[in-house]
């Protein structure tokens, strides 16, 4: 396959950096409010296996599965029931992203 | 034919053959520990921090690790539990079959547990079924089902029944084994942004854990009246208006063959054909 035809080019894109506090998370299982709010369902929640253990822990996490499709509403922020310390933090940090161009010979 | 036709099939489609209906479970606990050890650290190890890693990864189009990744994917999924679309048509003859080998089970559906979202948020909703012998494991091991999820064994009318109606509430229907591959164990009904498997395989093009099915569908341009009612109906984006003709255009590459297109379409310009007799379609699962 020949890349000729093709140029990768970098852009700067801001992209979405969604992070979870779990020391103020509720958990996923009983409150989810921020699952419940995102429309392109971004998030998920997951049950993770400690270190040095073969078994699934029982809390579940929640995770940003697909930051791409983030829309950057902040419904998340919003809905998070913590007043002060919120849980889920979203930066929109600016991203080297390279960009595939394709131009006729 | 897709390969798990041609290995696990017995000459019939594998979601349609007896012999993948009745499973030993003999070396149950056997299973289960394999299956805890394995699949359980595949999951954990995939759906956690690693997803978003993966979602970053695409979006820097770097050919080689995307590959890499993708190798990852799809052996962990393809060999433990992964599905195929089928058409409510196919989903009713399942049940017959299912019928004599093992029966149905009603359960809350997973997906939309992790993702909270969907029409159907909640565990009094039980639509996803369990079906097969592997319904046994769900009465002897209830340590495996969560503590809301209500289990409820029904007839094959009422199983048809159901997924009737939820086939008109625009859901499609993909049948999937559990454990390996083409055990039948479940049938269920996906909608796109909830379900797990049609996001990453729409999304990221993961194909080890959602095969096309063995239809596509066929538009015809001289009867659509362009009510847009299909484009609604598709969850696989294969569907869209076309604004200069004023009627629907649909991408045979893209089509998974749920037949929901065609059971919406109120002129019937939409009709199913077998992916075997298309050549270009006919290698694409």
């Amino acid at each position: 396959m020949s890349f000729n035809h093709m140029e990768v080019k970098t852009i700067t894109k801001d992209f979405p950096n969604i992070k979870f506090n779990m020391d103020t998370c509720l958990g996923a299982l009983d409150c989810g409010k921020c699952l419940q709010a995102c429309a392109p369902h971004v998030l998920r929640c997951y049950t993770p296996i400690p270190e040095g253990k073969t078994t699934v822990s029982k809390e579940w996490i929640p995770v940003a599965t697909f930051p791409s499709l983030c829309t950057g509403c902040l419904k998340c922020v919003e809905v998070c029931p913590k007043k002060e310390g919120k849980a889920i933090t979203v930066d929109f940090v600016p991203t080297r992203l390279p960009k595939k161009i394709f131009r006729r010979k | 034919m897709c390969e798990w036709c041609t290995e696990h099939g017995k000459g019939k489609k594998w979601y349609l053959a007896t012999e993948n209906y009745v499973r030993k479970f003999d070396d149950m606990e056997d299973w289960l520990k394999e299956w805890n050890s394995n699949y359980r650290q595949v999951q954990a190890k995939l759906w956690g921090p690693v997803s978003a890693e993966m979602d970053l990864l695409k979006n820097r189009l770097s050919p080689r690790l995307e590959k890499l990744a993708d190798n990852d994917w799809e052996e962990g999924f393809s060999r433990y539990h992964s599905g195929q679309t089928v058409t409510l048509a196919e989903a009713k003859e399942m049940c017959d079959v299912a019928d004599e080998n093992g029966g149905f089970v009603k359960l809350a559906c997973t997906c939309r547990k992790y993702k909270r979202g969907g029409k159907y948020v909640g565990p009094e909703n039980t639509f996803c079924m369990g079906i097969s012998a592997y319904t046994s494991m769900y009465h002897e091991h209830p340590e495996r089902i969560w503590k809301e999820h209500k289990i409820e064994t029904v007839s094959a009318e009422q199983a048809k029944e159901h997924l009737e109606k939820l086939s008109d509430e625009g859901l499609c229907h993909n049948a999937s084994y559990v454990g390996s591959p083409a055990y039948m164990s479940k049938l269920c009904s996906c909608e796109y942004p909830v379900c797990v498997w049609l996001q990453w395989r729409l999304d990221w093009g993961i194909t080890g854990i959602l095969k096309k099915g063995h239809y596509v569908a066929e538009l015809d341009m001289d009867t659509c009246t362009g009510c847009g009612k299909c484009v609604e109906a598709c969850h696989f984006k294969a569907i869209n208006m076309a604004p200069t003709y004023g009627k629907a255009i649909l991408k045979q590459q893209e089509c998974f063959g749920c037949a929901q297109c065609m059971r919406v379409c109120p002129v019937e310009a939409i009709k199913m054909l077998e992916r075997e007799k298309i050549p270009a379609l006919k290698e694409e699962w």
